[in-house]
């Protein structure tokens, strides 16, 4: 019910300063299994996820203020979990090449041991395809195949033309295709 | 569904089943799951989140404020200057009076003679003695042993009727 709840009402209630808590809170509810999937798809962990969920909610509190509603409420909450999943992901991948380890095995062998993943033997496979794709490729391959935005959405939260984003979609498809056929 | 997203669907749709039949054929699902509660909990745990930091952050704002250069500066400086003021105020009388090493022998004998009778006398030797030895021995030479020094039968005479054997000085 909460999910057409419509963003303009959520930030009208944001604004004033006695029912900033209660818009935020119906905000965090209208978005966060949306911005916990994104995150989650992008780095596997689930600890890991619940951190940047977080972090991400409490940088829309921090600017709530100063958003201005020219973009779209989901596209800036969408942008601001893109832009902490990657950072996370740089970080965690220098570390990885500090410890002299491939990052992309570690993740493919975290989802095996996943307790929370209940995918069968295709899915698995589907996943270590994606994870083999370079950060950016593989946020635009969720972005399009689980989120289905549309190119114009994408390329408002990314910074990135169409153009761009369609070229990437289609390696980065073509790169999973190869991965599924060939293994 | 408006035509718009129909078509867009469609067009989705068309567009990943040339690109990659075998993706294409995939049941399109979510693999990952999580506890079923947590979002119930994750809007407390974000609001709780977020009250702690901004207990945190109106401390670290203040200490922010009291680094920048405009109110460091003065503030260290008013620091130093108080404990200069300290380090001042609580310096010892000794060391603000002039110690009995800052005069010359000849200084207390030519100024105030009299302050020799009044200070306590092995005090007042050993100390002057440190800074002034030649020109004490000099000044008890010429006044008192008017330039003569003691010969060791003088010497051994002296120590025998004062009851002192000549073993006591051995170790000066």
């Amino acid at each position: 019910m909460l999910e057409n709840f419509p963003d303009h009402k959520i930030l009208e209630i944001c604004q004033s300063p006695d029912s900033k808590n209660y818009g935020f809170s119906l905000l965090i509810k209208k978005y966060q299994k949306q911005v916990y999937w994104l995150i989650r798809r992008m780095v596997i962990d689930h600890d890991d996820a619940d951190d940047l969920v977080q972090e991400t909610f409490i940088k829309v509190w921090k600017n709530l203020e100063t958003f201005r509603s020219e973009s779209g409420l989901y596209t800036w909450i969408y942008r601001i979990a893109v832009n902490e999943s990657l950072s996370f992901l740089k970080l965690k991948k220098l570390k990885y090449a500090f410890l002299v380890q491939n990052f992309d095995h570690a993740m493919a062998r975290k989802i095996e041991d996943d307790n929370y993943y209940s995918g069968d033997e295709i899915q698995l496979k589907l996943q270590k395809a994606i994870l083999s794709l370079p950060h950016k490729q593989r946020l635009v391959f969720n972005l399009r195949y689980y989120e289905e935005l549309k190119y114009e959405d994408m390329s408002q939260m990314l910074g990135t033309s169409v153009g761009a984003l369609k070229a990437s979609y289609h390696i980065a498809v073509k790169k999973v295709e190869e991965f599924l056929t060939n293994n | 569904m408006k035509y718009k997203d129909l078509k867009y669907e469609i067009n989705e749709a068309h567009e990943l089943t040339e690109l990659a039949p075998a993706l294409a054929s995939l049941k399109k699902a979510n693999p990952f799951s999580v506890d079923e509660k947590y979002f119930d909990k994750l809007l407390m745990e974000i609001l709780t989140k977020i009250t702690e930091r901004e207990k945190r952050s109106v401390y670290r704002n203040l200490l922010d404020v009291l680094l920048r250069p405009k109110y460091a500066f003065p503030m260290a400086a008013s620091i130093l200057l108080i404990l200069m003021a300290i380090f001042i105020l609580n310096k010892p009388d000794s060391i603000i009076s002039p110690s009995l090493v800052d005069y010359t022998f000849n200084d207390i004998l030519n100024e105030s003679p009299d302050i020799i009778e009044n200070m306590d006398e092995s005090l007042l030797i050993e100390t002057l003695f440190a800074e002034n030895g030649e020109t004490m021995i000099e000044y008890f030479d010429d006044n008192y042993f008017n330039g003569s020094t003691l010969t060791p039968d003088e010497l051994d005479e002296y120590l025998s009727e004062e009851n002192l054997t000549p073993e006591l000085f051995n170790d000066y």
